[in-house]
C-alpha cells in the first residue's frame, strides 16, 4: 500500500515498458530466410499495426545497410538507420544488441539469424521467439538435431516453429514428434512492400 | 523621357508611364497596325540592363498568360522592347464594378495559380514573380494574362535582388529582403485571393478562408508549400460545388470533437454505420489517430480488403504506411473522425460539431460554427442543457441519444441520425 501511495507504479519507465516486445527469430541453419522474414515483421509492425519497432541484426557483417542505410539516426545511443518508418540496427555484436533492446522503445524485432553459443542468450529472452527450418527430406535432419539441444528443449513450448515448405504429411510428423504446431511461413514477395495476403499470417507470428 | 529614334517601326499613341530614364508606352507597330507596348530606359540609367532581364525572364516562359516579347531593340539613347498588349480589364477595376460568384472566383484564382505554377516550373531556375496584386492581372474574354515583370526575379539571383514589393500586397520577408522564393508568390496569390473573397457572395466560405490563412502564414514553415497545393485545394472546392450544384451529391462530412471525452468518435462511426446500413457507402478515417489499426487488432471478424476494413456495417479506411503497396481508396461518403482539431480539411461538404455537456468539458467554440454548413451535437446531455446550449449558440442543437453500445448501432442512434439526415440519398455518391 505504502509502495503505491508513493506512486512508484506511476512510473513513466513503467507504462513504456507495456508497449514494449522483442520477438526473436531464428533459423535452424543459415539460408532458411531469417532475414527475409524479420524484415517483413518490421514493416508490418510500422506501417500496419502502427507501432514504433527497432530491428536489430545480430550479424558481424550486415547484409542490409545498402538497401536501408540511407538515413543516420540515433537510436538508443547507437548508430542506426531509418527507412519506410522502421529503425534498423545493422551488424550487430551482442553487447550492442543488449543495450538497444534495453534501451529502444516499442517493438524490437531481432534476427538472430543463427542460433550459437553467444546469440541464443539474447534469442531466449525474447517474449516471442520464432524458428524456421525445413522438413524437406533432405533438410528436416538439421531440424531435429537442434530441436535435441537442451536450450530448445527446455523452450520448446514458447517457440513458435515455421516450415519454409508446405507439407501436411510432414507438419503432421513433426507434431507427433515434438508435441509442437508446425505451420508454414508465408511467402513475402517483397519486404519493403507488403500486400494484404500476408497481414494474416505475418499477425499471427507476432501474436 | 520620350523614346526617340523608333518613328520609321512604331507610332506612339499614349504613354502609359514616364519617368526621367524610363518609359512605357502604348504603340502602334507600322508594317501590320498592331497594338504593342514599348518599354524603354535609357542607356545611363543605373537600371539599364533590368529591362533586358526582364525580356529574357519572359522570352524563357511558353504560357498563354504571359504576354509575348516581340522585339528588343536599342538606338544610340536607349533600350527598348516591345510585347504584346494585353486587353482586357484589370481585377481591380473588375471588383470596382462586379461581385463574384463563388464558381467565377475559383475560376480565377485556379487561372491566376496556373500562371504563377508556370513561373515556378520555367526551366531549372524558377521564375518568382513579386508583384502580385490585382492591377496585374487582365481579364479577358476566356482566362487571364499577369503583366508588369518589372521586378521578377530568377529563384538563383533573388539574393542579390533589391528588396522591392507592394505593402500590403508582398509577403513580409520579401519586403525586408530577408528571404526571396516560390513562398512570396504564395502569400501574394492568397492576398489576391482574399480580396476577392471580399468582393464576393461567398466572404464568409470558411474553406476558402482556410486556404487563405494557409497561404497568407507569416510563419514560412507553416506557409503551403507550392502553389500547385493551393491549385489542388481551390480545384477540390471547385469540384464540390460543381457536384453540389448539379445532383447535390456530398463526398466528406468531417466530424470534430469540441474537448476530449464528447465523444466524437462514437458518434463518427455511429454515422458511418448508419449510412452503410442505408446502403450509402460511406467510410470511416480518422484523421489524426489509427483507430481503425486499433480496431482491426481488437474486433473479432474483422476483414481487411484493399486498405478497407469491413465489420457488420463498419466500414474503415486503413492509413497503412510506406511499406505497403498502395491501394486506390474507394468512392464513397468519408466520415472523417477530426478529434479535437478545429483545423479542419477544407474540401468538406458538412461539418458535425460534437459538444459535451460536463460541466469540465471546454465551452469555448470556434466561430465557424455559426456557418450554415456545420451542425451542432450535444452529447452526454439532457433536454434542458441542450436547449440552453442552442439558445447560447443561437442555433440548432441536436442532441445525442444516451447509449450503453459501445459498437454497433442502438434504434435511437439509427433514429436520431434519421431524423437529421432527412434526405439522406443526396449524400449517396
Amino acid at each position: 500500500m505504502k509502495r503505491f501511495l508513493r506512486f512508484n507504479n506511476w512510473n513513466k519507465n513503467n507504462i513504456i515498458r507495456k508497449n514494449k516486445k522483442t520477438i526473436g527469430i531464428a533459423g535452424v541453419s543459415s539460408n532458411y530466410g531469417v532475414t527475409h522474414i524479420s524484415i517483413s515483421l518490421a514493416n508490418f509492425i510500422h506501417s500496419v499495426l502502427k507501432k514504433n519497432v527497432t530491428y536489430v541484426e545480430l550479424r558481424d557483417r550486415s547484409q542490409l545497410i545498402g538497401a536501408v542505410g540511407d538515413k543516420v539516426v540515433d537510436i538508443a545511443g547507437v548508430e542506426g538507420y531509418k527507412y519506410k518508418g522502421v529503425n534498423y540496427v545493422c551488424g550487430c555484436d551482442i553487447q550492442k544488441a543488449k543495450a538497444v533492446i534495453a534501451q529502444a522503445n516499442g517493438w524490437i524485432v531481432v534476427d538472430v539469424s543463427n542460433i550459437e553459443d553467444d546469440s541464443k542468450a539474447i534469442y531466449f529472452q525474447c517474449e516471442t521467439k520464432i524458428m524456421i527450418g525445413s522438413t524437406q527430406p533432405w533438410k528436416r535432419k538439421y531440424y531435429y538435431e537442434r530441436l535435441r539441444t537442451n536450450d530448445i528443449r527446455m523452450n520448446l513450448n514458447n517457440i513458435k516453429f515455421y516450415d519454409t515448405y508446405k507439407n501436411k504429411r510432414k507438419t503432421k510428423e513433426f507434431s507427433q514428434i515434438t508435441k509442437q504446431p508446425l505451420q508454414t511461413l508465408p511467402y513475402v514477395e517483397d519486404p519493403f512492400s507488403l500486400k494484404e495476403k500476408n497481414f494474416e499470417a505475418l499477425r499471427e507470428m507476432i501474436m | 523621357m520620350i523614346p526617340t529614334g523608333i518613328d520609321d517601326k512604331y507610332e506612339i499613341i499614349r504613354i502609359l508611364q514616364e519617368s526621367a530614364a524610363t518609359a512605357v508606352l502604348l504603340v502602334k507597330y507600322k508594317p501590320i497596325g498592331a497594338f504593342r507596348i514599348l518599354k524603354a530606359i535609357h542607356k545611363a540609367s543605373p537600371d539599364a540592363d533590368s529591362i533586358l532581364s526582364e525580356a529574357h525572364l519572359l522570352q524563357g516562359i511558353k504560357s498563354s498568360q504571359i504576354p509575348t516579347i516581340y522585339d528588343v531593340d536599342n538606338t544610340k539613347e536607349m533600350i527598348y522592347f516591345t510585347e504584346e498588349y494585353v486587353e482586357g480589364i484589370s481585377l481591380r477595376d473588375y471588383l470596382y464594378k462586379t461581385k463574384l460568384q463563388k464558381d467565377e472566383l475559383l475560376k480565377i484564382a485556379i487561372d491566376i495559380c496556373k500562371v504563377v505554377e508556370c513561373l515556378h516550373t520555367a526551366g531549372n531556375d524558377p521564375i518568382i514573380y513579386r508583384d502580385m496584386k490585382p492591377e496585374h492581372i487582365i481579364l479577358q474574354n476566356e482566362g487571364l494574362k499577369l503583366i508588369d515583370f518589372g521586378i521578377a526575379v530568377r529563384q538563383s539571383e533573388a539574393r542579390s535582388a533589391k528588396s522591392v514589393g507592394t505593402p500590403g500586397w508582398a509577403a513580409k520577408e520579401q519586403i525586408e529582403g530577408s528571404h526571396i522564393d516560390a513562398r512570396c508568390d504564395i502569400y501574394s496569390v492568397g492576398k489576391v485571393i482574399e480580396f476577392m473573397q471580399e468582393n464576393s457572395y461567398v466572404s464568409e466560405d470558411i474553406r476558402l478562408k482556410k486556404i487563405v490563412a494557409e497561404a497568407t502564414e507569416a510563419d514560412l514553415s507553416k506557409r503551403t508549400k507550392t502553389i500547385g497545393e493551393v491549385k489542388e485545394q481551390l480545384e477540390a472546392l471547385a469540384k464540390i460545388d460543381n457536384n453540389n450544384k448539379g445532383r447535390c451529391l456530398a463526398k466528406k462530412i468531417a466530424v470534430i470533437g469540441a474537448d476530449h471525452g464528447v465523444g466524437t468518435t462514437h458518434i463518427a462511426v455511429g454515422l458511418n454505420r448508419f449510412f452503410n446500413r442505408r446502403h450509402i457507402d460511406s467510410y470511416y478515417k480518422d484523421i489524426k489517430k489509427d483507430t481503425v489499426h486499433r480496431l482491426w487488432e481488437n474486433l473479432k471478424g474483422a476483414r481487411i480488403k484493399e486498405s478497407v476494413l469491413y465489420h457488420k456495417d463498419f466500414r474503415g479506411l486503413l492509413n497503412y504506411g510506406e511499406a505497403v503497396e498502395h491501394y486506390t481508396p474507394p468512392n464513397g461518403l468519408y466520415i472523417l473522425d477530426c478529434g479535437t482539431d478545429i483545423d479542419i480539411p477544407t474540401d468538406v461538404d458538412l461539418i458535425i460539431y460534437v459538444i459535451g455537456s460536463a460541466p469540465w468539458n471546454m465551452r469555448l467554440y470556434p466561430k465557424w460554427i455559426e456557418d450554415q454548413e456545420v451542425l451542432i451535437i450535444n452529447n452526454f446531455s439532457d433536454k434542458i442543457t441542450s436547449y440552453l446550449e442552442a439558445k447560447a449558440l443561437g442555433k440548432k442543437v441536436y442532441r445525442y441519444p444516451l447509449v450503453n453500445k459501445r459498437l454497433g448501432l442502438t434504434k435511437e442512434e439509427e433514429g436520431f441520425f434519421k431524423a437529421i439526415f432527412k434526405n439522406e440519398k443526396v449524400f449517396k455518391v
